[in-house]
């Protein structure tokens, strides 16, 4: 069986930050505003270069323009329960830093409903929230942060076998440990955000 | 720079759209996190899209405001205590306030800043200033300093002439106004009529009502152009019924 080659079947080779290729269907492609208005028209030569983000960030988001490709599928920004298991499992699947990666590559891309959708996810998270509870949020704990967490952890570990050798008067001790090392991170936290959100400001 | 940091290395069209989502409350929270956020939002400037704002001056000099639509919905008591000192009442915690700042000044400035970036039409004003002309002088110089007057759909009022005349006039679609409580009758006096009638808001007013006042009949005139009116006149002459009749047939 033959049929005319549809627009949908048409690919297109995307080139990532580490120079590597992979296709992608125009249909999933069409979903970018500045690749219709970067290549549509004009067609080009060779891979497309998107190479100010790695493989895994574009694979992810064109993961999702090829889901979203039929109408039915996108479940935009509704209530929480109306996600799709396929949605919950798409951004279930991604570490902060993918996400941020995604929405940064998905405003660059300008792909309206990825971006609106990854927007809602975060409101969600911040909606009905005190500014302590905000602070949490978005402070989320980086790598060296985590492992100094982990450290805490392990000192709250051995100070709590000591406890428990000892008799109840010395659990204040490891409510104390709990406590002052936890603060020192938000604090700590605090102080690099504002750093960081200075040079974004600044791009 | 590759940062794992969260929000903060948000492009700023993104921040927007996210600031679009949230309401006014998460907005304001959101803002006292931390600095840089805090400019941020004074720099973008994110319309509230508050919908109804209540106001109460209490007898015994507190302040209520409940600000609301349906998203959200912030409750602010501003009391004083016994020993003077200043509190507010937010979420059932009370909160000291320092400064040598009164109380009113305070309140007025947290209006102000919670309005300040609203340019989408407010449905309801309502403000029981109880005739504490203070508390309405305060009100007064928040609205006359606004860059745009503020849209109010329905305004709801014991002491309408220190308000109307700056709020946007071509939003304005009803006025209600009510006398004080503790004098369940008062005659509208005829001057204040009057000068209401002159303002060009009066005249794009769709819908009026007027309780617990007289309103003077010599005025009637002035209430022709409404298309729904209530309103109680303790006297009304014959010619005042005929001036009526000719000027409703007429239109």
């Amino acid at each position: 069986m033959t049929s005319p080659a549809s627009s949908s079947e048409v690919k297109y080779l995307i080139e990532s930050s580490e120079g590597n290729t992979f296709d992608v269907s125009g249909a999933a492609l069409r979903q970018s505003n500045t690749f219709n208005a970067m290549f549509l028209n004009i067609g080009a030569d060779g891979p497309i270069p998107f190479t100010d983000y790695n493989e895994a960030t574009l694979k992810k988001v064109f993961e999702y323009c090829e889901h979203s490709v039929n109408e039915e599928n996108y479940s935009g920004p509704k209530h929480q329960d109306d996600l799709s298991k396929w949605d919950l499992n798409f951004f279930n699947e991604m570490d902060q830093k993918m996400f941020i990666d995604v929405i940064n590559a998905s405003n660059f891309l300008d792909i309206e409903r990825l971006t609106s959708y990854c927007c809602e996810r975060i409101a969600r998270m911040l909606r009905g929230k005190n500014t302590q509870e905000m602070i949490k949020v978005i402070t989320l704990p980086t790598a060296e942060e985590l492992e100094a967490k982990q450290k805490v952890e392990e000192k709250k570990a051995a100070a709590a076998k000591k406890v428990a050798e000892k008799a109840a008067e010395t659990a204040e001790k490891t409510e104390t440990l709990e406590e002052l090392p936890v603060q020192q991170l938000v604090q700590t936290t605090r102080n690099k955000l504002t750093r960081k959100y200075l040079s974004f400001s600044n791009e | 720079m590759v940062s794992e940091s969260y929000l903060m290395n948000i492009p700023e069209l993104v921040m927007n759209i996210i600031l679009d989502k949230l309401d006014f409350k998460s907005v304001q929270t959101l803002r006292k996190v931390c600095r840089d956020l805090r400019d941020f939002i004074d720099d973008q400037k994110p319309d509230p899209r508050i919908e109804e704002i209540t106001v109460w001056a209490l007898e015994s000099g507190d302040l209520k405001f409940s600000y609301k639509n349906l998203q959200a919905e912030v409750f602010l008591c501003y009391q004083t205590r016994d020993g003077g000192e200043s509190v507010l009442v937010y979420e059932d915690v009370a909160r000291i306030l320092k400064g040598e700042e009164n109380l009113l000044k305070i309140a007025f400035k947290d209006f102000e800043t919670i309005l300040k970036h609203q340019s989408s039409t407010l449905k309801v004003l309502k403000l029981h200033s109880n005739h504490f002309d203070n508390v309405l002088d305060h009100l007064k110089t928040v609205l006359e300093s606004r860059n745009h007057r503020l849209k109010v759909e329905t305004l709801v009022t014991d002491q309408v002439m220190k308000i109307l005349p700056f709020l946007d006039p071509d939003f304005l679609l009803e006025l209600n106004l009510f006398g004080s409580t503790d004098h369940p009758i008062r005659t509208l006096e005829i001057l204040e009529i009057d000068e209401l009638a002159e303002l060009e808001i009066w005249c794009k007013i769709k819908e009026l009502s007027i309780w617990d006042c007289y309103v003077p009949s010599v005025s009637l005139q002035s209430f022709t152009h409404f298309s729904k009116c209530s309103i109680d006149v303790e006297l009304v002459h014959l010619e005042d019924v005929l001036l009526l009749k000719e000027t409703l047939n007429f239109i």
